[in-house]
């Protein structure tokens, strides 16, 4: 006889295996153990012939092992192709239940154990003056929080604005300035467009700055805002329909 | 410029010409019919004047001929030197502060640009309206979908140009001119693509006089049984997304019927393969109806009501259980084995023979293969049952799913790992009547107890 | 000629690598047999890309360059009374009597010791019949036994043996929510930590990711293995398609590293596909660039579970199959990066790229997908894949808290502290990835 492909469940796992009829019983439940983790003395073992059905019929009962004494090996147990065996731990005390579901905390490394370590990102970084440790970008940095501040000297709350992009422009009103701790440190401009070309309704997670349609509102850095004469754009005046 | 009748591309939307004139305060304007409906903002009246009638309700608007956002037109022409023919270089694109790098692409140009030995083109949604003289002499594959073809004889100049021609995508054109030819001229053609184009049922029939097509799509067309027309024999055809309400009987090896409201099968069919995703079925006498098939070789049919509530599983071994399964070899899109099919068909045997399934068409060759299941009644009782029971521990309720054969002293097992309680301590009881309390012994089993609900109760001892 | 060797390692790794060499087959125009389909007097796909993962044997016989190891006999049995059995020389296909039992530590100490020597042997036949050996594609699972334990240690080999040859994988990650063995988590945690030099580019597939796909795209109701395997082998090809086809990217296996890896611990790119869907469905979906383009950026097209909104690019690769024109790729790409939050790592040293190979993707028969006339593999290398560590990491220390069955991995000679030496690895990764995402300064910062 050749091997079969049947379906092998527990509480923690499920998998397609291939057994072969001519194994012992003893081989195949050290088996089931290796992949369930469920030891050969507390395997109840459940067969469903339709492997989704709530209907099963036990093959092995822990509890009763020398009923089954006369299934040798694993053609007595009239296994089917695509069948499921379900491997129940009949351990009452078993540790298999603790791995469901249940919170442990974790490994963790501290900030000093990962920086000493060699061959890490930050290691590279440091090494190879990148991101934060390139004085161009730091440099770079500092000068535009120091053009957003001086941009946000020009702005005020209500004026006309408009913020290109690669798409073109958009214009809108000026509807909050400052810091948002939610966001990077510096400056932030809160706009409302006049059409929907934002990315918010003026909140940032829970928290409302300004209020506007869905769609309408966005945070910018002062830098990138104009502001200035920027009357609403009539995109369709000469597109009218009907 | 325009005429009615001539389609037009706003945007991304396709719409047709039904009026052209002024309106209003405007001197001319376009009465546009949408192809997607939504799209419009009234039923063809404007100030209280009807300037006509759209075939559905509010899918009309009227334009200026000037509104920028029409979209220029092309003949096949200049699609074609437009797209495949252009020498753009891949212009870079930033993400960010990175530009992209770009393999490739001045190769696609040179093998695009080089007409004479192109296979496929691919010249979808790009606003062409009419042919031209084209030479494409190895051209395969041609996609001209949602395009705004309106004359049919376009099509024909096209296709007597490209006599290598073997796929031809059409959908989504809409064709206001249907004159059959003036000479049958025969071509090769073998796939036809017709979806979404709302032609009739005859006037597809007078294209089909030119080939001997192997696949037809007539797609999202809102054909009722009642439009239906015979048809030559072919290995496709999709039918999917009409109005349907009978499986069609045509002599065609694979019949895609999805999303239609099909809930009968009339006919004597002898397709292979058959798609009846999303349809009306709701009964278990229509699979019966398609036992006679001893041809089919897949079926997918799913996402109908019959199914509601039903896990895949179930669905499959219904499936295999009522259906001819001579050739069936892919249900739902999945492989089944004829050990599936065994294995399925004998537990749909014991299902019966416990009266959950009525006997269905099938039956007698499922008993003549393994007897009848319905005399005795041994098969259940390899079968044990789950049971839930409810435990209560001074305040707390828990629930947990057992086996009625569980011995008591297990379920002391399961109590003391939720507790954290050494199993001796735990003793279990049930209440009888109000006042009653019964220990439930060790040794014994959950089911040797008739629970019928009650809450069992820990106490703990010492 | 820039050869390429296959080495599939275990079950996982065996069966992915039938699948993706019938359509390497079908796709060059081979026979079962290795033979040349009727009508050719070539491989299609040019000489040059063909012979990276053929050779040609005196008798116009053509041959994969691959290895097949398993340690158990059961899956290369079926290779060798399988359809493309004779696709193959016996010496190619390598089993041995007693398999991994799902533990790494039996693959790569025990059992895997005693057939490495047969294997770097044979992999060195191979390599000697090849004028400039590129490197190696492993097609292996992270979880199982012999595709951890042994795939690691041969991997680890391959490094001594040859150097800096690159070592490219495609590796079965454990699927979120249901484990195959228990001793999954430990499986995966080791492994990793092996290979993690070792290896210099790592496309994980996640099964889970791929049953979702079949179920939801393909209208599969019950996904099989073999569905599972059949798209696994289009993406792997779509990946693989540049090397195999002549001089369409001019990209060799070293250049995936270099366009994708800005760091090589940093190594594991997110790989997307479009477009999926079934055949009788394929009349009903626009195959158009650009949006097959779009559909790379969404969740429900990736190989990992994972959230690349919540993440940053460092790198990015879109490769363009079949018939497609300059001007729609243009476009396509403009529109999905903006539609898109894109962000990116603005300091890193790697770039994006956009390529293109002409040839159109083939169907394999009897698969539920659509063949298509194009189609669009995304290579991306996000921060946001290093969820997928978070995931199994948390697994494992679950398991490892209670020390539960490392006994098994005692027993075969493992020291216990390769264990939490192979978290302390894991957790520094994740932390890698948290530093790659920091202080980035993008252009457009809008929220």
């Amino acid at each position: 006889m050749s091997d079969i492909s049947i379906y092998v469940t527990s509480d923690l796992t499920s998998s397609e295996r291939k057994v072969s009829p001519q194994w012992s019983l003893k081989y195949f439940q050290e088996r089931l153990e290796l992949i369930t983790g469920i030891p050969v003395k507390f395997q109840t073992i459940q067969l469903y012939a339709i492997s989704n059905s709530d209907k099963f019929d036990v093959l092995i009962d822990s509890s009763t092992p020398e009923a089954y004494k006369a299934n040798t090996d694993v053609s007595s147990l009239g296994l089917k192709p695509f069948c499921r065996i379900n491997v129940e731990d009949s351990n009452p005390d078993s540790d298999l239940k603790d791995l469901i579901d249940s919170e442990v905390k974790g490994f963790e490394m501290t900030e000093e154990e990962y920086q000493k370590r060699n061959n890490t990102v930050l290691k590279w970084k440091q090494d190879n003056k990148l991101g934060r440790f390139n004085p161009d970008a730091v440099q770079e940095k500092q000068q535009r929080s120091q053009e957003d501040a001086q941009a946000v000297e020009t702005m005020k709350v209500g004026d006309r604005c408009r913020v290109m992009r690669i798409q073109g422009e958009r214009r809108g009103t000026i509807r909050f300035i400052g810091e948002i701790s939610q966001l990077d440190d510096g400056y932030w401009v809160g706009i409302e467009f006049d059409e929907p070309a934002g990315k918010n309704n003026g909140s940032i997670g829970d928290q409302s700055f300004f209020q506007c349609k869905p769609k309408h509102g966005s945070f910018v850095r002062p830098a990138k805002v104009e502001v200035g004469d920027y009357p609403e754009l009539d995109l369709f005046s000469d597109d009218e329909e009907l | 410029m325009y005429r009615i009748n001539d389609r037009l591309q706003l945007d991304d939307q396709l719409g047709t010409i039904r009026y052209i004139g002024r309106v209003g305060s405007w001197d001319v304007a376009l009465g546009i019919e949408w192809d997607d409906a939504s799209r419009g903002k009234n039923n063809g009246s404007v100030g209280g004047v009807t300037y006509f009638i759209p075939k559905i309700p509010n899918s009309v608007s009227f334009i200026k001929p000037t509104n920028k956002k029409i979209l220029p037109r092309w003949t096949m022409e200049e699609g074609l030197n437009h797209l495949y023919g252009s020498k753009d270089e891949f212009e870079d694109i930033s993400f960010g502060n990175k530009h992209s790098e770009n393999f490739g692409f001045e190769k696609l140009n040179r093998i695009n640009a080089n007409f004479s030995q192109l296979m496929s083109i691919s010249l979808d949604k790009r606003c062409i309206y009419t042919s031209s003289v084209i030479h494409l002499p190895k051209l395969k594959v041609l996609d001209l979908s949602y395009n705004l073809f309106t004359d049919i004889s376009d099509i024909w100049h096209v296709l007597d140009q490209l006599p290598q021609l073997t796929e031809l995508n059409l959908n989504g054109n809409r064709f206001s001119n249907i004159e059959e030819p003036v000479v049958y001229k025969k071509h090769n053609l073998q796939v036809l693509k017709l979806a979404d184009t709302q032609m009739k049922f005859q006037e597809v029939k007078s294209l089909l006089v030119r080939f001997q097509l192997k696949e037809l799509v007539l797609a999202g067309n809102n054909y009722t049984n009642e439009d239906l027309e015979s048809l030559p024999k072919l290995d496709n055809l999709d039918l999917s997304y009409n109005k349907l309400t009978e499986v069609p009987d045509y002599d065609v090896k694979s019949m895609n019927l999805s999303n239609n409201n099909i809930s009968s099968a009339p006919g004597n069919y002898i397709m292979e393969d058959l798609d009846l995703r999303i349809n009306s079925i709701d009964s278990w006498t229509f699979l019966d109806s398609l036992y006679e098939n001893s041809k089919l070789v897949s079926v997918r049919i799913n996402n109908n009501p019959i199914f509601d509530g039903m896990d895949e599983e179930e669905i499959t071994v219904n499936l295999i259980s009522r259906l001819n399964c001579d050739k069936l070899v892919k249900i739902n899109g999945s492989k089944i084995s004829p050990e599936e099919i065994k294995n399925a068909e004998l537990y749909f045997v014991s299902k019966v023979g416990q009266g959950v399934y009525e006997k269905p068409k099938k039956w007698d060759t499922l008993v003549t293969k393994y007897g009848d299941k319905t005399v005795s009644n041994k098969f259940n009782d390899f079968y044990y049952k789950k049971t839930k029971v409810r435990i209560r521990y001074e305040a707390e309720i828990f629930e947990k799913t057992v086996l009625s054969d569980y011995s008591i002293l297990k379920v002391k097992g399961i109590v003391s790992s939720i507790i954290n309680k050494p199993v001796f301590q735990i003793m279990l009881y049930y209440y009888l009547n109000n006042d009653y309390q019964e220990e439930l012994e060790d040794i014994l089993r959950l089911e040797d107890y008739n629970l019928s609900g009650e809450d069992l109760y820990v106490k703990l001892v010492s | 000629m820039r050869e390429v060797v296959s080495i599939n390692v275990g079950q996982a790794g065996c069966q992915i690598g039938n699948a993706c060499w019938e359509l390497y087959s079908q796709e060059h125009g081979i026979r079962p047999d290795g033979f040349l389909q009727e009508g050719l007097d070539k491989p299609k796909g040019g000489e040059e890309g063909f012979s990276t993962f053929f050779s040609e044997t005196g008798s116009g016989k053509y041959v994969p360059r691959a290895l097949y190891v398993d340690l158990e006999p059961n899956v290369i049995d079926e290779v060798k009374t399988g359809k493309y059995s004779e696709l193959f020389h016996p010496e190619q296909l390598i089993s041995g009597k007693e398999d991994a039992a799902n533990n790494y530590a039996r693959g790569h100490y025990t059992i895997g010791r005693e057939i490495l020597d047969d294997v770097t042997d044979r992999i060195r036949r191979m390599t000697d019949q090849c004028d400039g050996l590129q490197g190696f594609l492993f097609t292996h699972s992270l979880g199982g036994g012999t595709g951890s334990g042994f795939g690691s240690l041969l991997l680890e080999q391959l490094s001594i043996d040859y150097g800096k040859k690159s070592k490219l994988e495609f590796a079965v990650y454990p699927a979120p929510q249901v484990s195959t063995s228990v001793v999954e988590p430990y499986n995966t945690v080791l492994t990793t930590h092996t290979t993690l030099e070792h290896a210099d580019c790592t496309f994980m597939v996640d099964n889970e990711a791929i049953y979702d796909m079949c179920r939801k795209n393909l209208d599969i109701a019950r996904p099989s293995f073999s569905s599972l395997n059949s798209l696994i082998a289009q993406v792997v090809s779509s990946v693989t398609a540049s090397l195999r086809f002549d001089g369409s990217l001019n990209v060799d296996l070293n250049e995936f590293q270099t366009n994708l890896v800005p760091y090589p611990r940093i190594h594991f790119p997110l790989v997307s596909y479009a477009p999926v869907f079934s055949k009788n469905r394929a009349n009903h979906e626009s195959n158009s660039v650009g949006e097959i383009t779009a559909s790379c950026f969404e969740p429900g097209n990736q190989m990992v579970k994972c959230d690349p909104r919540q993440g940053k690019y460092m790198a990015n690769c879109l490769l363009y199959r079949g018939d497609v024109v300059t001007r729609d790729v243009q476009n396509a790409v403009a529109q999905a990066k903006s539609k898109k939050s894109v962000q990116l790592v603005d300091w890193c040293p790697t770039g994006f790229k956009i390529g293109i190979c002409y040839e159109p993707p083939t169907a394999i028969q009897g698969s539920e997908l659509a063949s298509a006339n194009r189609a669009v593999c995304m290579l991306s290398n996000t921060t946001a894949i290093a969820e997928a560590w978070r995931r199994i990491d948390k697994k494992f220390d679950l398991m490892y808290s209670k020390r539960a069955f490392v006994h098994w991995y005692v027993g075969e000679g493992m020291e216990e502290g390769e264990f939490t030496e192979a978290r302390e690895d894991l957790a520094a990764l994740e932390r890698d990835y948290i530093e790659v995402g920091t202080d980035s300064f993008p252009e457009e910062e809008e929220y």
